[in-house]
């Protein structure tokens, strides 16, 4: 894999993301709402973060999609905290594989920061963890 | 809160649990190195100083501290020893997957180079010096003590992926650090 298309994938990844959290806001329990709230503004980081330095490689960012699939109706805080634990455990191995092909120190740093906080966000959301978040499959 | 991460006040599902997929490739990474010993180095050459080999015996004794703390830490309050078990099975999966990566030199120099290992069962010297970690009496003081430690673990194997002149060892060290990372949470959620 090239440093570009793992950087497009983490992209396309941030996107679902950024949809994803808009809809987890909508219904989350009152007491979960700063972690979603925060967990959206991290991933919009994130998101204009990869913009830039995929154009940096003077490609051009992978746009968002109009709207994503959700494997499930989220109607309740239930449903909304299970469809965050499913955004960050989906996202994990697209910044495990951007670790590995990092073009460089800082870059390598992004990514294996990303992978954490994606980690912990995963296990707040989820209440488990894999042995190796992002190359573990993913649950369920 | 570790790295900054608000996290949600409570889990859908009230168990730690390792995927089954996971303890089951630890388990035969565990076998095989029980079979195979130590990787070798080719014996009629001196390997050149591999630098990612001291950095993966320094992940080993760091692993192996946190799994001696665990033990301690069960053996001290029993009522924990179930729930802090899936906990332990992922630190011996990181151990496993280190030690399986590359060469591992000896933590003690005085270890005579080019011996066979002796099989692993367990009572490495490594394991054998390790003083038995201080379990606080008070039990929310021992599972923050753990919570401490994964915390200290996270950081620590973060650094030392930034140090890896191996990638994949480096994506490993980085997945490392996201499960001591989840665990501090998740010792929080739970315990």
């Amino acid at each position: 894999m090239s440093v570009l298309d793992a950087l497009q994938a983490a992209l396309a990844g941030e996107h679902a993301c950024v949809y994803g959290y808009g809809l987890v806001g909508a219904h989350a329990a009152a007491r979960n709402e700063p972690a979603a709230r925060a967990a959206y503004e991290s991933h919009r980081a994130r998101r204009d973060l990869l913009v830039a330095q995929v154009r940096a490689r003077s490609a051009e960012p992978v746009a968002a999609l109009p709207a994503y699939g959700v494997p499930f109706a989220v109607t309740d805080a239930t449903t909304a905290s299970r469809l965050a634990g499913l955004l960050e455990e989906r996202l994990a191995p697209l910044y495990a594989d951007l670790v590995a092909v990092a073009a460089n120190p800082v870059m390598r740093e992004m990514a294996a920061r990303a992978l954490v906080e994606t980690s912990v966000r995963s296990a707040g959301w989820t209440g488990r963890t894999t042995a190796l978040p992002g190359l573990d499959p993913v649950p369920d | 809160m570790s790295y900054g991460v608000p996290v949600p006040g409570a889990g859908v599902d009230g168990a730690a649990r390792p995927s089954r997929r996971g303890v089951l490739v630890g388990v035969v990474a565990v076998s095989l190195a029980a079979c195979t010993g130590q990787p070798s180095p080719p014996p009629d050459v001196d390997p050149p100083p591999e630098p990612d080999a001291l950095l993966r015996s320094h992940v080993a004794a760091a692993e192996r501290a946190l799994l001696a703390l665990y033990a301690a830490t069960s053996g001290q309050h029993p009522r924990l020893a179930d729930r802090l078990l899936p906990f332990a099975v992922r630190h011996s999966l990181h151990l496993a997957v280190v030690e399986s990566s590359g060469p591992v030199p000896p933590p003690t120099p005085s270890t005579p180079a080019g011996t066979a290992s002796p099989a692993r069962d367990g009572a490495s010297p490594s394991t054998e010096a390790a003083p038995t970690p201080d379990v606080p009496a008070d039990l929310t003081a021992a599972v923050a003590a753990l919570r401490d430690a994964e915390r200290a673990a996270a950081d620590g194997r973060m650094a030392d992926c930034l140090r890896s002149e191996d990638r994949a060892l480096a994506e490993v060290l980085a997945a490392v650090a996201a499960c001591e990372a989840a665990h501090d949470v998740l010792l929080g959620l739970e315990l």
